[in-house]
């Protein structure tokens, strides 16, 4: 029973009916969802100035940015807020590619020291109050990593938004006080995703995403996204703020917080380990 | 305390002079909980009830000295009152018996109606380098693949129904590991326990085709070789995990004495995060049930975890709302023609104050007496 305990407690904090997104990032592989969405977010930036480039190219410097990143070190915290009540967890996470990842809870303290360790398509928990390496469920892996529909479709496909959407600059916004593009997406007829139409709001000068909203098939708004708290961490501008917020539930939202941010640092794949995963802090 | 325990006086001397002396960037961690849990025990409804409180502290403590050592101290401080404690010494004697080869735990105070006792169950020193690790101490060694038996967990024994102590005593204990590459390990491990009974063992840990395997062999509290092997992994979408140990007398090997448990479980997931769970076990010796408290609590030995030439186990749990988690289990014993059937409720109150509700109940019959049990709990647990 014990061996679900960070599952059972976070991954649940979501109701079922909750849209597509909320079903997902609140269940237990949260952290690896939360933590690449996030990293696909802060990517959504660039430092090269915003000459005459076309909608689809600001898409695609922003993705080339995310995919061409090979590792980074993050503490964050992820906020559910509902009506009544919110709870937050708090974790740091090592990443290297898409295969590697290694996630340390530090918060709250009954889950805290907990770690999550990816290779590839395997994952395990270590717990350590039981001292006891499990390795998970596939179904787990696969509802939520690798198979949900917001992994797949918004973060985990190469390139999704840059080749299953087609672009057009559709107005110039200010938004926080800052000069934003506003960019169209449709889903082409063949593309297998979740959102037929999105709209983003992309930073000109830093191309930070700083508004996304996200619209079904049917062109109904799903869930709305912004970016805020702009800082530079590792010598990058970014948004340090995210706020996920599911269309049809006022009161509900998610807050991503990023607290610290390591870009391209000294990762191999042996860190990546079971060895690492009892020792890591 | 039955012998001077020299080395957890370095361990102590090690933590206090030399654990805040040096630069790092996280030089402890310090973290535990409070709970209180209100227990019932009774046979019917119309019968008399045990009514017991048991206010329970436990601290986590670790130090780093630095990327390569780190200490740990962990303790339990417990508060019993009621029923059971006004029944005679024995209670507050048992609960104060501590299984390790240094003694403790202490019965602070003890008096006819209540009675404090404080058992430190972790106190390890761990070298770290390279692919080598070391710790010596009391340590909990889980060898464990499956999720409600493990047989192959043979430095300590899981009772499932002890819901409240996840940690479990540790054992006094020295272990090696080496780490060939990222998902395997080789293990030795030495521990006495109260008796000076030894348990020594090896393990070989490996992962190939997306399972973890595991082979281990030695010697079992000073009466038994033992071998056995464990693997974790999954058919489709569903996890698939087995253990099985074989403990043969040390003084006969060649015979048909030998105690084999194996047991096999799988869990699957859903997509609303319900999981269902099942497990199986199979032994051809299965232990002589002496008295409910020990099949309760389980032996102090891995080879008497079964009761039963066959055990089946389910559960079922599910996230009634995303703060309210509601699980049922049960198992069937087929030899002592009974079963149990348990039943819990968790709550999120807050972001550290979860409330829980648990009932277990147990219905045997053994020489033609039928007996039924029930155990209820309420708890409310602060985290920190």
């Amino acid at each position: 029973m014990f061996k679900y305990m960070f599952f059972r407690n976070y991954g649940t904090l979501y109701d079922k009916k909750r849209v597509k997104f909320d079903k997902q990032i609140l269940k237990m592989k949260t952290l690896f969802s939360a933590f690449v969405s996030t990293v696909f977010m802060v990517f959504s930036l660039s430092d090269i100035p915003a000459q005459q480039l076309s909608a689809t190219e600001i898409i695609r410097k922003a993705d080339e940015k995310f995919n061409g990143e090979k590792s980074n070190m993050m503490v964050m915290s992820m906020t559910i807020v509902r009506p009544s009540w919110k709870r937050t967890v708090e974790f740091k996470n090592w990443s290297l590619g898409r295969d590697y990842a290694l996630t340390l809870i530090t918060a709250p303290s009954k889950d805290a020291g907990q770690t999550f360790l990816k290779r590839a398509s395997e994952m395990w928990n270590w717990n350590p109050s039981i001292s006891r390496l499990i390795k998970l469920p596939p179904s787990m892996m696969s509802q939520g990593w690798m198979g949900s529909d917001y992994t797949n479709d918004d973060i985990l496909k190469e390139s999704s938004v840059v080749n299953d959407y087609t672009h057009e600059i559709t107005g110039e916004e200010i938004i926080d006080g800052r000069e934003c593009y506003r960019i169209g997406m449709n889903s082409k007829a063949d593309a297998a995703v979740v959102w037929g139409y999105q709209i983003r709001w992309i930073d000109k000068k830093e191309f930070l995403v700083l508004k996304a909203e996200l619209y079904d098939e049917d062109g109904i708004l799903v869930r709305s996204e912004t970016g805020s708290e702009i800082k530079v961490m590792d010598g990058r501008t970014i948004q340090t703020k995210i706020e996920l917020l599911p269309a049809d539930e006022p009161g509900n939202k998610t807050i991503i917080s990023i607290r610290e941010i390591k870009f391209n640092i000294p990762l191999e794949e042996s860190f990546f380990s079971q060895q690492n995963m009892k020792n890591i802090r | 305390m039955r012998k001077v325990p020299e080395i957890y006086l370095i361990l102590f001397f090690l933590i206090n002079v030399e654990a805040f002396s040096q630069e790092e960037v996280k030089r402890f961690d310090l973290n535990g909980y409070v709970s209180t849990m209100e227990s019932v025990i009774f046979d019917s409804l119309s019968g008399p009830f045990i009514v017991d409180n048991l206010l329970h502290n436990r601290i986590n403590f670790k130090g780093y000295l630095n990327r390569n050592i780190t200490f740990a101290t962990e303790l339990r401080n417990r508060l019993f009152v009621g029923d059971m404690v006004r029944t005679g010494p024995s209670y507050s004697e048992m609960t104060g018996m501590d299984p390790g080869w240094v003694d403790m735990s202490w019965n602070i105070l003890n008096e006819q109606s209540f009675f404090l006792n404080t058992t430190i169950d972790r106190l390890w020193v761990d070298f770290n380098y390279d692919k080598f690790q070391a710790r010596v101490g009391r340590q909990r060694i889980n060898w464990g693949q499956t999720l409600v038996w493990n047989p192959n967990d043979i430095f300590n024994v899981y009772s499932f129904f002890e819901f409240d102590y996840i940690e479990r005593p540790g054992s006094d204990a020295v272990r090696l590991q080496y780490y060939p590459d990222y998902s395997s390990a080789i293990e030795l491990a030495v521990k006495a326990d109260y008796d000076n009974r030894i348990t020594a063992a090896a393990l070989y840990r490996f992962n190939k085709w997306g399972y973890d395997f595991q082979l281990l062999s030695g010697y079992f509290n000073s009466e038994d070789f033992i071998a056995g092997a464990g693997w974790s992994g999954a058919f489709g979408s569903v996890s698939f995990r087995g253990e099985m140990s074989w403990f043969q007398p040390v003084g006969n090997l060649a015979d048909s004495s030998g105690t084999g448990i194996f047991t096999i479980g799988f869990d699957k997931a859903f997509r609303n995060n319900s999981m269902v769970q099942i497990q199986i076990m199979y032994s051809n010796n299965p232990a002589d049930y002496t008295s409910f408290l020990s099949f309760y609590t389980g032996s102090l030995s891995t080879k008497e975890l079964a009761f039963s030439k066959f055990t089946p186990f389910g559960l079922y749990s599910c996230p009634v709302t995303p703060l309210l988690n509601i699980s049922a289990s049960g198992m069937w014993f087929p030899d002592l023609e009974g079963y149990f059937a348990g039943l819990s409720l968790d709550f999120s109150m807050a972001e550290n104050v979860d409330f829980s509700l648990f009932w277990q109940h147990f219905r045997s019959e053994i020489n033609n007496t039928e007996s039924n049990i029930n155990l209820g709990f309420l708890r409310l647990k602060y985290s920190f």
